[in-house]
């Protein structure tokens, strides 16, 4: 009766949250970013050299890995990029194209909206990465100084937030400890996280897009047309 | 040059005030940071430090800035030297660091010192 509940009412209202949440930060960030050539503050993006749309040829590919790549995170974090990089890809095409969430979509609405549907060899696998990468995460909050150095309590709790929709589903699907207890948990963790990413270190999924793609700077992607 | 000021109050309501000017961008730098430390290596001063994570970007804008935020402004005088020990020393606001999260570190760096300096707390080069 309560599971009906979680992954009915409760799971829209927690999506509704995410869903205004993440607009309100979306709104926030153009109001509080200006657009290129409005008074300066102590930086100003405007002496950037203007861009111009890249030229591939191995020439240019080697004169920016000797420019800009070497030291920039491609260069300098070579395995943190990759593992950060496969780790938010696999967290967002497993519960996307997962096979029960399909078959849930199937019976909520009577049709399922994606042609895409994963195998279970493939959700097997993108699982066992997904808890590679986290495993990588917990290792360097462990044992390097300088991730040990600015993380806190809320930063294992970011981390165990995120882990738990994956680790009890997995569970679920292979019937590994009781099958009941893991779905429970499972839903209970997806509409916290729902109802958390907007307001929490979270939200960085927005913001990552918002501040690569629209402010100017020398490492974003794109021209950029705002600034802080 | 302020002399030092050692035995002045510090005028919390001031910081408060100049920490609600910049809120908004402060608590989303501080929340969107990931506590990754992807930004190290960018500081020239963390990579010729013996990479000593105090030196590392995200380290010196969380214990400047982040700490007055999280203090709602009420420090003491020891506190905000602590921070322009920070705030200066630590960084030379060259602006070359840079956040994969599009965080302006730079900016709280400087937002650190003019809390610090509003405070007649200020880096007495001169002593070095
Ligand atoms: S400032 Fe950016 S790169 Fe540095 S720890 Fe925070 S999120 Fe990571
Ligand atoms: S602005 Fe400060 S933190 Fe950033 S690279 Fe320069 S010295 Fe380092």
């Amino acid at each position: 009766m309560y599971y009906d509940y979680i992954r009915g009412p409760i799971a829209w209202a927690c999506f509704a949250v995410f869903i205004v949440g993440m607009l309100f930060q979306v709104i926030r960030f153009f109001t509080l970013s200006r657009k290129l050539g409005t008074p300066d503050n102590h930086l100003n993006p405007n002496i950037l050299p203007p861009r111009t749309k890249p030229q591939f040829s191995m020439a240019t590919l080697k004169s920016w890995w000797h420019l800009k790549g070497k030291v920039s995170i491609i260069g300098s974090h070579p395995v943190m990029l990759t593992v950060t990089t496969v780790f938010h890809l696999t967290i967002f095409i497993l519960p996307l194209f997962l096979l029960a969430h399909h078959t849930l979509f199937d019976q909520l609405w009577g049709a399922s909206f994606c042609p895409l549907v994963l195998s279970q060899f493939w959700t097997d696998l993108l699982c066992i990465v997904t808890f590679g990468c986290l495993g990588f995460f917990i290792a360097r909050r462990l044992f390097l100084p300088r991730v040990r150095a600015i993380t806190t309590l809320y930063d294992w709790a970011i981390l165990i937030m995120v882990a738990a929709p994956f680790v009890t589903g997995f569970c679920a699907i292979h019937n590994l400890l009781d099958y009941e207890t893991m779905i429970i948990i499972h839903l209970i963790s997806v509409n916290l996280l729902m109802l958390t990413l907007p307001f929490t270190k979270f939200v960085h999924m927005i913001f990552f897009f918002l501040n690569r793609f629209f402010l100017r700077s020398e490492y974003n992607f794109g021209a950029g047309s705002r600034r802080w | 040059m302020s002399e030092p000021t050692a035995t002045e109050p510090v005028n919390t309501g001031q910081i408060k005030q100049l920490l609600d000017q910049h809120k908004t961008k402060m608590k989303m730098a501080l929340r969107v940071c990931a506590h990754c430390s992807l930004c190290a290596q960018s500081c020239f001063l963390f990579n010729t430090r013996e990479q000593d994570p105090i030196y590392m970007p995200s380290h010196k804008f969380i214990n400047s800035i982040g700490r007055l935020y999280k203090k709602k402004g009420n420090v003491d005088r020891q506190a905000l030297e602590e921070i322009s020990e920070i705030a200066w020393k630590r960084c030379v606001l060259c602006t070359r660091c840079y956040c994969p999260l599009g965080i302006d570190i730079p900016e709280m760096i400087t937002l650190a010192r003019t809390i610090c300096r509003s405070q007649n707390v200020v880096n007495d080069f001169s002593a070095e």
